[in-house]
């Protein structure tokens, strides 16, 4: 192939670069940013990758039930939008785990499970929240 | 192949440039009408991106509810209904407009911001 042949590709990755650093000012870092060693991030990417390019289509269900929407409908559409930038960011993410940079920003990805329930996770169930009672005093 | 033909022609591309244009002029100019979507609020590119292509779908698949929703207004039943037929067409035609260029982050105003505007209320 020659040289030649790949300029408009060369052409149209740069403007793809560039574009992308112009427009994307703010960034919400993912979860497996967390993590201090390279094995940890890599492995982490590598798994959220995983969780977002086969799962991505499951983000209308998720979203549909997000309280941040009125009505089950809105949330259902903004999952389709969702669903198919997830699954394309975790091919991305997938492709490039050995490469421990957070791009593209999809922050927290397919809500599932649902982050504010890790943030706050709901109580135990009160019969298993009380003290176990001893059967034998000894 | 007739699509085809329509697609490639250039009074469509004109036709579509000049929606876009006044659009984007009017939003500004009527902004009691014409609002700005919810996802320009959004703070990444990506959720910009993802939330216009919900925006689109939903105004594409919703947006003739708007025919329903109007004349149950308080208003007019007539002036219901002829605005019910309006803001159909913007709606679907805005949705379009929105699924089609949700890569690039810009905003195309649609009457009280599109369909969800509907179940606000």
């Amino acid at each position: 192939m020659n040289i030649k042949d790949k300029k408009p590709f060369v052409v149209l990755v740069v403007s793809i670069v560039l574009f992308l650093s112009i427009v994307m000012p703010a960034y919400a870092v993912s979860p497996w940013m967390a993590k201090q060693s390279y094995g940890g991030k890599t492995w982490g990417k590598f798994c959220f990758g995983i969780k977002n390019s086969l799962l991505g289509w499951m983000t209308p269900w998720a979203e549909a039930k997000n309280p941040r929407y009125q009505v089950q409908w809105i949330g259902y559409s903004a999952g389709i939008g969702e669903g198919v930038v997830y699954m394309a960011g975790g091919v991305i993410h997938l492709a490039t785990f050995f490469i421990p940079v957070d791009f593209p920003d999809m922050g927290y990805g397919l809500p599932i499970p649902d982050p504010e329930r890790v943030k706050n996770p709901p109580k135990p169930y009160a019969p298993y929240s009380k003290k176990q009672k001893h059967f034998f005093i000894f | 192949m007739k699509l085809r033909k329509v697609f490639s022609s250039l009074n469509w591309a004109q036709a579509l440039a000049l929606f876009v244009l006044f659009s984007v002029e009017a939003g500004p100019a009527y902004a009691g009408s014409f609002e700005s979507s919810d996802w320009i609020h959004e703070s990444t590119y990506l959720g910009k991106i993802s939330q216009k292509l919900g925006f689109g779908f939903l105004n594409i698949t919703a947006g003739w509810t708007a025919l329903f929703f109007e004349p149950a207004r308080d208003q007019n039943f007539f002036v219901g209904i002829g605005k019910g037929i309006v803001y159909t067409f913007t709606n679907t035609a805005g949705g379009i407009l929105h699924a089609a260029t949700f890569p690039i982050p810009f905003d195309i105003p649609l009457p009280h911001g599109g369909i969800a505007y509907e179940y606000k209320r």
